[in-house]
C-alpha cells in the first residue's frame, strides 16, 4: 500500500503540475488516475512501478535503456502542455518544485511569465442561481472525482467563468486528442461555476420573479429546447406576464422564484394563457396549461407549509393572441395574481480576482530560463522560447539504473526508485495494456483483474437511474472484455465513447480511432485468441421462437430489457436490439444460460436451468432474432408509449397516410411488424421510399395544426428509382384492397391495362427484404426497371433492365439494401 | 286578433317580497332541457372526429387521424370501438350508400367496404380526384354531401401557410362529383374554412364558414352553381375547364356588404352572418331537425361549433326569392370543439369532437358526445321572421301579455367590410327603437315594429324583458340574430 500512496500522491503532483501550468485563462488537462488508487481489491499491480516511472517521465531524462526507453516513448502517456503561461509554482507540490527548480522556484515563474501572451482581464458573470449545487452535483453525479481531487480544483484565483466553461465544453480546443467527458452546454456551466464557488457574491436578494425569455420557434405549443442558448433577456420582474417578451411570437418565458408561502394549507394555483403555460412548486407539476390554443384557464392544488418554496412557471408563445397570467389562492389569501411581494430571487454574480500585471524582472527572467535548462523541462515539454535553446545543454542525466539512493524523491517521502524496485526488461501486452488503461484514466472508473475501479467515496456518491443494483451505477469489469464484446463493438466504445447502458449516469470519454484499434487488437490479443465463436443458422422458425422467447408468455426478458427503444415493462436495463452486435456469439449463450457464473452477483436471472439440449436452442434462437438487428420483430407485450405519437407495428402493419417530404402530399406509408417499412406515392403511384427500423413519428401528422413534411424514422432508409412503363402512358390509382394481414395492394390504370401493387416483407439471414408483386389484370406493361448502386431489386431472379407483363401475369421485385 | 297595447299602462310586475328566507329553487338552465352525454370510450381510441355514420348496428367515425372505428352500443353503457379502417388522409365526412361508405380524403372522394364481414375494411375504390394538394395542413377537403340530384358535393378549404409542393387549383372551391363518380365540376368559389357542408330538405347543398380575411364574420348559406363566396384566393380556377363560375375578376378590398353585394360578379351574402363571439366563432357541421328531434324547433337547423364547444340553432325562410335567417343559442358546454353533428336515436344529437390546430372551449381536445332532449320545453325564442316593418318573433309557450312591450325589446344592427383583413368587426351599428309590439292571438307570437329598417344588415335582437304567461318565467336565452338580405313583399 505503500506504493499506492505514493502512487496518488504523484497523481496529485501531476495534476497541480499541468494545471498550474495551464491555469491564468484555461485550467489544464487533468489526467490519468493512478492504478489501484480505489481498487476493490487493494492489491499492488505488477507494472505499478514502471507506470510510476512513466506517469513521472523519468525515463525523458534517466534512460531505462534503449529498447524500454523506445517501449515507453510509444506508450501512451500524460499529455504535456507548452510552456508558455504564467505559473504559480507555490501553488505546486513542493517536491516537484524542488525536484526541478532547486530553490530557483522564482526565477522559473518569473521566466514562464515572461513567456505568457498577454492575458486579457478576467470578467464577472451572472449565473443562475442554483448552479454551484447543480455543478457539485453534476460532478458527482458523472464521477469527475476520480480523477480529480476535489481540492486540486479550486481555480477561483486565477480564472473566470466564461474561460472555464469555455473550456469545459471543448477541452480538445485547448489540449487536441484530449480524452474528456463530454459536456452540455449547461452543465459546463454549472460546473464552472462550482469550481469557482470562491468567487460567489450573493446578489442583492430583489424581491419578484427572476426571468428568461428565449426567442424559438413554437410549432405546436410544446416547450422548446433551451439548454445552452442564451436568453434573448433575463432579469427580475414584479408580476409574471408577457411584458417581458422581447418579441410577440415564437417565444418561451421561463420564472423562477422563491415563493414566501403566509401560512399552512391547501393552495391553489391557476395559470390563464395563449398559448401553453405550466407552473411547477417544489418540481412538482401542479397546473398542466399546455397547448396550442385561445386563452384558457388551468388549476392545481398542493398542500404547502408556511415558508419558501420554489417556484417555476414556463410559457409558450406561437403566434397570434398572447396571454400569462399567474395566481394564487390559500389560507388568507384571495385569489391574486401572484404578487412580487411574495416572492424574491436572488442573482448570483461570480467575481474573479484582479490581474495585477508586472512585468517580471528581466534577471529573474533570465535565471529562471538557466534553471530551466539545467532542470531540462524541455525533456518533456515544448518549450517556446527562442532563448533557451541558446543555453548550454546540461550534461546528460544518469541513467535510472545508475541513480543512488535518496537521488530520486520527487514525492517527498521515500525514495521512490526504491520503492518502485526492479523494473521490467521487456514489456509484455499485458503490461502495454495496463500502461494504457492507467495513463487513459481507463482504470480510475473501470475495474480489470482487480485493478482499477472507482474510489470507494466516489461510488457511494452516484446516482442511481434504475433499480438494477451495482450494474445500474458503475461502468462495467472489464475482465475478459474481449471475450464478451465483439471487436467492432469494443472499437465503437473506444472511439466514440459509445454508450450501451443508459441507465448509467457516468459518461464515456471518446478516445478516438486510433486508440480504438490499439484496444481492440489488445483485448482480442489477451482475452479472446483461439476463441471460434459461431453464430446459430438461420431459420424464420428460430426467429419466431426468440421472439416468442423474449416477450411476455415466454421468458419475458422485456421485463428489464428495452427493445429498439421501446421501454421494458420494469426497469430499463441493456436495449435488446443492440446484443447481436455487440456481444459474441459464445459468451451470449453462456450469458443466458449461467449468468451468475460470468458476473457474481449479476441481476440477469438464470432462466434456463433444465440442463437439456433445448436450453441452447431457446439461447440460440434469441440469437437469431437478435441477428435481424434493425429488422427485428418486436416482442409480444412491449408497450408503447402512450404520449408518444411514434407507430409501432406489433402484431400487424400500419398503414399511415401523410405528406412525405420529397414525394408528395398523397402519400401512404406502410409499417410492417417485421420493421421493414415502405412508402407509396399515390398521385401517380409507384414506391417511393424503403427503410428499416423504427418506422415513422406520427407527430408530423396527428399533432397540433401537423402537415409536417415526414421522413422516416429508421436507418437504412433509401430513395426509390421506381420502374417505368413503356410509353409513358399516366398512372391513376384506381383504388386500394386489403390482404386479410392488413397490407395495401394498390389498383392502378396504365393506358388501357391495369394492374395490382403489393409490396410485404420478408424475413432473411441477413435481416429482411422487400418482396413486391405486380399483377397485370388488363392489357399488357412493358416495364422498364431502372438499377441503381444504392439498393438491389431482382426482377423474377433476373437484374434490372425491361420485362413485359402481360394479363394474369405476375412479376416478382425483390429489394435488398 | 292583434291586441295592441299602450305603453307605460301596465307596470312591470313585481315579485311579492319574501317573508324569510327560503330555499331557493335553482333557475332553469340548458342542462334542464338537454343533457349532455358523454360516449366513455378507452384511451387509444382517439377521435378526432372527421366524419360519422350509423349503419351495419353501430356507429362508424372517421377521424382526423385518418382511421375509422366501428362502435358498437354507441349510446349504451359499455361502447365497443374497433379499428375499421386506416391508412386515410385525414377523412372530414363519412356517409353510406349501397352498403358503400363514403368519405372524403384530402386529395380523392373514396368508398370503402368490408367485402368478407370480418369487422375491417378491405375495398378501397377512388371514386374521384383530380383536386391537387399543396402540402398545407389546411387544405382540408369536407364531405361528402349528397345533393337532391344524387351527386356528391365536397369543399376543399384554401391552405394557410407555406405550400411545399407548389401551389394548387381549386382551393377555397366547392366541387360536385356525379352520383356514377368520375369527373368533377367545380360548382362555387371564394370559400375559406368550409367545415360544415349538408344538404337541405329541399335537396341543396349549404355550407358554414369561418371568419377570416375575405370573410368578415362566420356564415351559414347555400351552395348554389356559379356563385362567389367572396375569398379571391382560388378565383384563377375560373380560367379552368372544369369551373362553372365566372371569373370574378379583381376583388376590392373594403367595400361595405351592400356595395361588394352590388359590384363583385356573383358575390353572394351568406343567408345567415353568425356574428363572431355572440354565437360561437367558428361554425362546423350542421342538421336539420325535419323529425322534430328537439320539438320546438322542429324544421330548424343545429350547428356545432369548433370553438365554443356549443351548439347553436338557425332558422330560414324565403324572403324575395332567396333564403335569409337567424341564428341563435341552444347548448353551451361540450368538452371540445364540435366538428361533426348527426342526428341518432329520436331526440338524440351525436357530436363528433376536436380542436387539434385550433382549440377551443372545453377540457378535452377530442371526443364523442351527445345531446339528449329531456322532453321538457324551454321557454325560448323559437324563430324570428321578417316583416315589412319589422320581425315577427315566435315564442315555445304563451307569454305573458303584460311584458310584450317595447322596453322587453332592445334592436340593434351592424354591417361588415368585405375586406383582405382578418375578420372585420360590426361596422356602422345603429340602435334601433322598437315602435310598437303586437301579440298574436295565439298569445306565443310578437310582432315588433322597428325603426329604421336597411338591408344588409344583422339586426340583433334582443327580448329579455319577455316572461312567460305561466309563472312569469324569463326566457332560457333572450336574444337571436337575423340577417336581413330582402325584405318581404
Amino acid at each position: 500500500m505503500v506504493l499506492g500512496s505514493k502512487l496518488k500522491a504523484m497523481r496529485v503532483f501531476i495534476c497541480i503540475w499541468l494545471l498550474a501550468l495551464a491555469a491564468c485563462g484555461d485550467p489544464g488537462p487533468v489526467t490519468s488516475a493512478p492504478p489501484g488508487a480505489g481498487s476493490a481489491s487493494g492489491t499492488t499491480p505488477p507494472a505499478a512501478g514502471l507506470l510510476a516511472v512513466q506517469q513521472g517521465h523519468c525515463a525523458a531524462c534517466h534512460s531505462l535503456g534503449e529498447a524500454m526507453d523506445r517501449e515507453l516513448a510509444a506508450l501512451p502517456a500524460q499529455p504535456l502542455v507548452a510552456l508558455a503561461s504564467r505559473v504559480d509554482l507555490t501553488a505546486s507540490v513542493p517536491a516537484l518544485v524542488d525536484h526541478f527548480c532547486a530553490g530557483n522556484v522564482d526565477d522559473v515563474r518569473a521566466w514562464l511569465c515572461s513567456l505568457a501572451p498577454a492575458q486579457a482581464p478576467l470578467k464577472s458573470q451572472e449565473v443562475a442561481g442554483g448552479s454551484i449545487e447543480r455543478g457539485e452535483q453534476l460532478m458527482r453525479e458523472l464521477a469527475c472525482f476520480a480523477c480529480h481531487a476535489p481540492a486540486d480544483l479550486d481555480l477561483a484565483a486565477t480564472t473566470d467563468h466564461a474561460h472555464l466553461a469555455g473550456f469545459l465544453r471543448e477541452p480538445q480546443k485547448r489540449f487536441p486528442g484530449l480524452a474528456h467527458v463530454p459536456l452540455a452546454g449547461g452543465e459546463a456551466d454549472a460546473i464552472a461555476a462550482y469550481l469557482l464557488r470562491m468567487q460567489r457574491q450573493e446578489g442583492a436578494r430583489s424581491q419578484g420573479f427572476a426571468y428568461e425569455c428565449y426567442e424559438r420557434n413554437i410549432p405546436n405549443g410544446d416547450w422548446p429546447d433551451v439548454s445552452g442558448l442564451e436568453p434573448s433577456a433575463r432579469g427580475v420582474v414584479a408580476t409574471m406576464s408577457i411584458a417581458v417578451a422581447t418579441r410577440k411570437s415564437q417565444y418561451a418565458l421561463q420564472f423562477n422564484a422563491t415563493l414566501e408561502v403566509p401560512a399552512d394549507g391547501e393552495w391553489q394555483f391557476a395559470t390563464r394563457s395563449d398559448d401553453g403555460s405550466w407552473l411547477w412548486i417544489d418540481d412538482v407539476l401542479v397546473v398542466d396549461n399546455a397547448g396550442m390554443k385561445p386563452s384558457t384557464r388551468k388549476n392545481g392544488r398542493r398542500r404547502l407549509s408556511k415558508g419558501p418554496h420554489q417556484l417555476r412557471v414556463a410559457y409558450t408563445q406561437g403566434s397570434g393572441g398572447q396571454e400569462l397570467k399567474v395566481f394564487w389562492s390559500g389560507p388568507g389569501v384571495d385569489e391574486q395574481e401572484i404578487p412580487g411581494t411574495s416572492a424574491h430571487s436572488s442573482v448570483m454574480r461570480l467575481v474573479p480576482p484582479k490581474r495585477v500585471e508586472t512585468p517580471p524582472p528581466s534577471d529573474a527572467v533570465a535565471r529562471g530560463r538557466e534553471a530551466a535548462r539545467a532542470a531540462r523541462c524541455d525533456a518533456c515539454h515544448r518549450v517556446e522560447d527562442p532563448e533557451f535553446a541558446k543555453l548550454p545543454a546540461p550534461s546528460r542525466a544518469k541513467p535510472w539504473a545508475d541513480l543512488g539512493a535518496g537521488e530520486c524523491a520527487v514525492a517527498a517521502g521515500p525514495d521512490l526508485r526504491k520503492e518502485v524496485g526492479a523494473l521490467p526488461s521487456h514489456i509484455t501486452t499485458a503490461t502495454r495494456l495496463y500502461l494504457g488503461m492507467a495513463n487513459d484514466g481507463c482504470l480510475a472508473c473501470h475495474v480489470r483483474d482487480g485493478q482499477g475501479g472507482l474510489p470507494t467515496d466516489v461510488q457511494k456518491a452516484l446516482r442511481e437511474i434504475e433499480d438494477i443494483g451495482e450494474e445500474g451505477i458503475v461502468p462495467p469489469d472489464l475482465t475478459a472484455v474481449g471475450r464478451r464484446l465483439r471487436p467492432e463493438w469494443l472499437h465503437r466504445v473506444v472511439a466514440e465513447g459509445h454508450k450501451s447502458r443508459e441507465y448509467v449516469a457516468m459518461r464515456m470519454p471518446a478516445y478516438g480511432e486510433d486508440k480504438a484499434r490499439q484496444y481492440a487488437s489488445w483485448f482480442a490479443d489477451l482475452d479472446a485468441k483461439g476463441i471460434v465463436d459461431d453464430e446459430p443458422e438461420f431459420s424464420a422458425d428460430a426467429v419466431e421462437l426468440g421472439r416468442a422467447l423474449a416477450g411476455t408468455g415466454g421468458r419475458n426478458c422485456i421485463s428489464c430489457h428495452p427493445m429498439s427503444g421501446h421501454d421494458s415493462l420494469g426497469p430499463q436495463g441493456m436495449d435488446l436490439a443492440v446484443q447481436h452486435q455487440r456481444l459474441r456469439p459464445g459468451w451470449f449463450r453462456d450469458w443466458l444460460l449461467q449468468p451468475t457464473v460470468l458476473r457474481k452477483n449479476t441481476r440477469m436471472p438464470s432462466l434456463w436451468l433444465s440442463g437439456t439440449e433445448q436450453d441452447r436452442v431457446d439461447a440460440d434462437a434469441i440469437r437469431t432474432w437478435l441477428s435481424l438487428g434493425k429488422a427485428a420483430p418486436l416482442p409480444k407485450g412491449i408497450v408503447v408509449d402512450a404520449k408518444s405519437l411514434q407507430l409501432v407495428p406489433i402484431e400487424r402493419p400500419i398503414l399511415h397516410g401523410a405528406f412525405l417530404k420529397g414525394v408528395s402530399a398523397r402519400c401512404i406509408a406502410v409499417g410492417t411488424p417485421a420493421r421493414t417499412h415502405f412508402a407509396y406515392d399515390l398521385v401517380e403511384p409507384r414506391l417511393a421510399w424503403i427503410w428499416r427500423g423504427a418506422f415513422l413519428d406520427s407527430r408530423g401528422t396527428w399533432h397540433g395544426r401537423a402537415g409536417k413534411l415526414v421522413t422516416p424514422l429508421g436507418e437504412d432508409w433509401q430513395v426509390v428509382a421506381d420502374f417505368a412503363i413503356e410509353g409513358e402512358p399516366k398512372r391513376r390509382l384506381l383504388g386500394q384492397r386489403r390482404t386479410d394481414d392488413g397490407y395495401p395492394v394498390l389498383r392502378v390504370a396504365c393506358g388501357e391495362a391495369r394492374y395490382q401493387d403489393l409490396t410485404v416483407p420478408r424475413l432473411v439471414a441477413t435481416g429482411s427484404e422487400l418482396v413486391r408483386t405486380i399483377r397485370c389484370d388488363i392489357g399488357s406493361l412493358v416495364i422498364n426497371f431502372p438499377s441503381t448502386d444504392a439498393y438491389k431489386a431482382t426482377i423474377d431472379g433476373k437484374p434490372a433492365g425491361q420485362h413485359t407483363l402481360t394479363a394474369g401475369q405476375t412479376l416478382e421485385i425483390v429489394y435488398q439494401w | 286578433m292583434v291586441m295592441l297595447l299602450a305603453l307605460a299602462v301596465l307596470a312591470v310586475p313585481q315579485e311579492p317580497a319574501s317573508p324569510g328566507p327560503v330555499t331557493k329553487k335553482p333557475l332553469p338552465d340548458e342542462s334542464t332541457y338537454v343533457e349532455i352525454v358523454d360516449v366513455p370510450l378507452p384511451p387509444h381510441v382517439v377521435l378526432e372526429v372527421g366524419g360519422f355514420v350509423q349503419f351495419d348496428n353501430a356507429l362508424f367515425v372517421a377521424t382526423r387521424r385518418g382511421e375509422v372505428w366501428r362502435i358498437e352500443d354507441a349510446d349504451g353503457d359499455k361502447p365497443k370501438a374497433s379499428l375499421w379502417a386506416e391508412g386515410l388522409m385525414e377523412p372530414l365526412g363519412l356517409i353510406e350508400q349501397d352498403g358503400w361508405l363514403y368519405c372524403a380524403q384530402r386529395a380523392e372522394l373514396s368508398r370503402m367496404r368490408d367485402s368478407n364481414g370480418d369487422g375491417r375494411m378491405d375495398e378501397l375504390e377512388t371514386v374521384a380526384d383530380g383536386w391537387p394538394i399543396s402540402g398545407n395542413y389546411h387544405e382540408y377537403c369536407f364531405g361528402p354531401s349528397v345533393a337532391g340530384d344524387g351527386s356528391f358535393w365536397l369543399t376543399l378549404n384554401k391552405p394557410f401557410g407555406g405550400e411545399p409542393f407548389g401551389r394548387a387549383p381549386w382551393r377555397g372551391w366547392a366541387i360536385r362529383i356525379p352520383k356514377e363518380g368520375g369527373s368533377f365540376q367545380a360548382v362555387c368559389a371564394g370559400l375559406r374554412s368550409p367545415c360544415g357542408i349538408g344538404t337541405s330538405p329541399e335537396g341543396v347543398v349549404w355550407y358554414t364558414d369561418n371568419q377570416g380575411e375575405w370573410c368578415a364574420n362566420s356564415k351559414f348559406t347555400p351552395l348554389e352553381v356559379g356563385d362567389f363566396h367572396g375569398h379571391p384566393w382560388g378565383i384563377e380556377s375560373c380560367k379552368l375547364p372544369e369551373s362553372l363560375v365566372e371569373h370574378p375578376g379583381e376583388v376590392p378590398d373594403g367595400l361595405r356588404m351592400a356595395e361588394a353585394a352590388k359590384t363583385i360578379p356573383n358575390f353572394r351574402l351568406p343567408a345567415v352572418w353568425i356574428p363572431y363571439d355572440k354565437c360561437g366563432r367558428s361554425p362546423g357541421d350542421f342538421v336539420w331537425d325535419t323529425a322534430g328531434n328537439f320539438p320546438p324547433f322542429q324544421g330548424q337547423v343545429f350547428c356545432g361549433d369548433q370553438y365554443s364547444a356549443e351548439v347553436f340553432r338557425m332558422s330560414l325562410e324565403r324572403v324575395g326569392g332567396r333564403w335569409q335567417g337567424a341564428c341563435y343559442p341552444f347548448r353551451r358546454g361540450l368538452k371540445s370543439g364540435i366538428t361533426r353533428v348527426l342526428w341518432g336515436k329520436q331526440g338524440t344529437l351525436w357530436c363528433g369532437l376536436t380542436n387539434r390546430g385550433w382549440g377551443s372551449r372545453g377540457g378535452s381536445v377530442h371526443g364523442l358526445q351527445r345531446l339528449v332532449w329531456r322532453g321538457v320545453i324551454p321557454f325560448e325564442l323559437r324563430e324570428i321572421t321578417a316583416t315589412k316593418k319589422g320581425f315577427q318573433l315566435a315564442f315555445t309557450k304563451p307569454i305573458f301579455a303584460g311584458s310584450a312591450l317595447p322596453p322587453s325589446f332592445a334592436v340593434k344592427s351592424w354591417t361588415y367590410d368585405h375586406h383582405k383583413s382578418y375578420g372585420c368587426p360590426p361596422r356602422d351599428t345603429r340602435s334601433h327603437a322598437v315602435r310598437s309590439v303586437s301579440v298574436h292571438a295565439d298569445g306565443m307570437t310578437v310582432e315588433i315594429e322597428v325603426a329604421d329598417l336597411e338591408l344588409c344588415r344583422v339586426f340583433e335582437i334582443k327580448c329579455d324583458g319577455v316572461l312567460a304567461a305561466s309563472g312569469k318565467a324569463t326566457l332560457l336565452h333572450g336574444a337571436g340574430w337575423y340577417t336581413l338580405n330582402a325584405a318581404p313583399e
